[in-house]
């Protein structure tokens, strides 16, 4: 591991940048939870870098990317999730007030590792993500699954406040409750063929990198790569 | 910009360091509650506000406020009281001593803390705390003689209070959004009270002093909220801020 010499000042300011980092993240969870993305994207994500979302489906570059799959494409899930409820509850109401009615999502930050570069410009954290999530699923009922997850995520600051610059997700375990995660899951519900399927998202570049979730053939890695000190950002790898 | 002087930088430097000194204590104090949970005496003695007349507990069916009231309700039973539960329990389980401190033989409980958001006042004098919390808890069922194990899945919303220079709880809320028995979803479990009400739900259904925050458990009929509880944000002294205790 790196060795690295801090003056009095940096490690004040490194104490202070840690505490607003995990308040960062934990907006984004309690953001997220509520389906409130674009708030989320206004506030809490850059606004003067090229933001990046990346996955094992593919990497989302730039603002518009991001906000199209995780802002309007997640509003067009959420429409089409509840014309589902109605069909199998007519009496809910078809408005936006009802979008992400029986959702509950959770997911929760736990084991933080942060690393903030000595020249006070960026951060990187990667944290583990035992959640929750229950979405309606296509047949219109709500679908609860555990989702254990790993973030790696750079952060930046603009203007004196730290904002979320790269998000990488590495997925571990998906199952629903009851269910051993050891084997494999069982099929999905079939969709109804009169709904609207949820709209596809959208890449702009191939993952660089394709996690392998647990299987009874997955060897165990440490993955993302644990932040070490560092200087700058220049002298690391993004996520 | 002009430079700032040595001292003006120290000056920053210093309430800088102080808040994240408070927000490690923070942490700390509130995770004693997690573990001090099963002695819940000592708790409310080492942790929770002594000096402040509104201290309240919150759950999502309201608030009990005030020292006296919580801890006849959160911190307990009396020693009556345990001998009764003792009693019940030997009846399905006679092996059991007959000693009052295996009155609560097989219950168990973690609610671990994940997702902080600490914000500290610019005066240092108070804090508000959300933590999002995954846990189990195993209670004994007198009418099945069996243990229960549920999972429950809670926010905390706690104000914080600075007296004499330790951090202690003032206004405590564990707003439950699921319990549900280990081999059924939380799904199932909350549809089933949905189309069969008025039933006992972990002890929520109790009067309390106040109401509370206006939060509700998991439902397939509820749209998830942001603001209930809301999330802490910035503040430079309490009286500019909401507060997490009983509402005016």
């Amino acid at each position: 591991m790196a060795k690295r010499k801090l003056t009095n000042e940096q490690k004040a300011l490194q104490a202070w940048d840690y505490m607003q980092i995990q308040n960062v993240m934990g907006r984004h969870m309690y953001y997220h939870g509520a389906g409130k993305h674009h708030e989320e994207l206004d506030e809490l994500w850059a606004q003067k870098h090229e933001v990046t979302w990346s996955g094992n489906f593919g990497i989302q570059i730039g603002m518009e990317s991001v906000r199209y799959n995780y802002g309007f494409s997640h509003d067009k899930s959420n429409q089409i999730a509840l014309e589902r409820v109605i069909k199998v509850h007519p009496e809910v109401e078809n408005k936006p007030e009802n979008w992400g009615i029986g959702t509950l999502i959770a997911h929760t930050l736990t084991t933080p590792v942060i690393e903030i570069a000595e020249d006070g410009e960026t951060a990187k954290g990667v944290w583990y993500s035992p959640g929750i999530v229950t979405e309606t699923g296509p047949a219109g009922k709500p679908q609860p699954q555990y989702m254990w997850e790993k973030y790696g995520v750079d952060f930046i600051k603009e203007d004196g406040e730290w904002k979320i610059w790269h998000i990488h997700m590495y997925y571990d375990l998906n199952f629903g409750p009851g269910e051993d995660w050891t084997k494999p899951a069982p099929p999905p519900p079939p969709p109804d063929p009169s709904l609207p399927a949820a709209p596809p998202r959208k890449y702009d570049a191939p993952a660089t990198y394709k996690y392998k979730g647990y299987s009874e053939t997955t060897v165990p890695v440490i993955k993302p790569d644990l932040p070490e000190p560092y200087k700058t950002f220049a002298d690391v790898e993004p996520y | 910009m002009a430079k700032l002087s040595m001292e003006e930088r120290m000056a920053i430097y210093e309430k800088k360091v102080q808040k994240a000194l408070d927000y490690a204590e923070i942490q700390n104090v509130f995770a004693l509650h997690e573990y001090y949970h099963h002695a819940p005496t000592k708790e409310f003695d080492m942790i929770f506000a002594q000096k402040q007349p509104d201290v309240s507990f919150g759950q999502n069916n309201g608030m009990w406020v005030g020292r006296e009231n919580v801890r006849k309700n959160y911190v307990g039973q009396t020693k009556e009281q345990l001998k009764k539960k003792l009693a019940t329990l030997r009846k399905w389980h006679p092996d059991i001593p007959n000693d009052i401190k295996y009155a609560a033989s097989g219950e168990a409980g973690i609610h671990m803390l994940t997702t902080p958001l600490i914000e500290i006042a610019d005066d240092g004098q108070t804090a508000k705390g959300m933590w999002y919390t995954p846990g189990f808890m195993t209670m004994f069922n007198e009418k099945t003689g069996k243990w229960n194990s549920v999972w429950m899945y809670e926010k905390y919303a706690i104000d914080f209070i600075k007296e004499d220079g330790k951090w202690k709880i003032w206004h405590f809320n564990a707003l439950c959004d699921f319990a549900t028995p280990y081999e059924k979803s939380w799904v199932e479990s909350s549809e089933e009270r949905r189309l069969n009400p008025g039933g006992e739900f972990m002890g929520l259904n109790d009067k309390r002093d106040v109401p509370g925050l206006g939060t509700t458990d998991y439902s397939t009929r509820r749209v998830q909220p942001m603001d209930l509880p809301k999330p802490p944000e910035p503040y430079r002294t309490f009286s500019e801020t909401f507060s997490y205790g009983p509402q005016k």
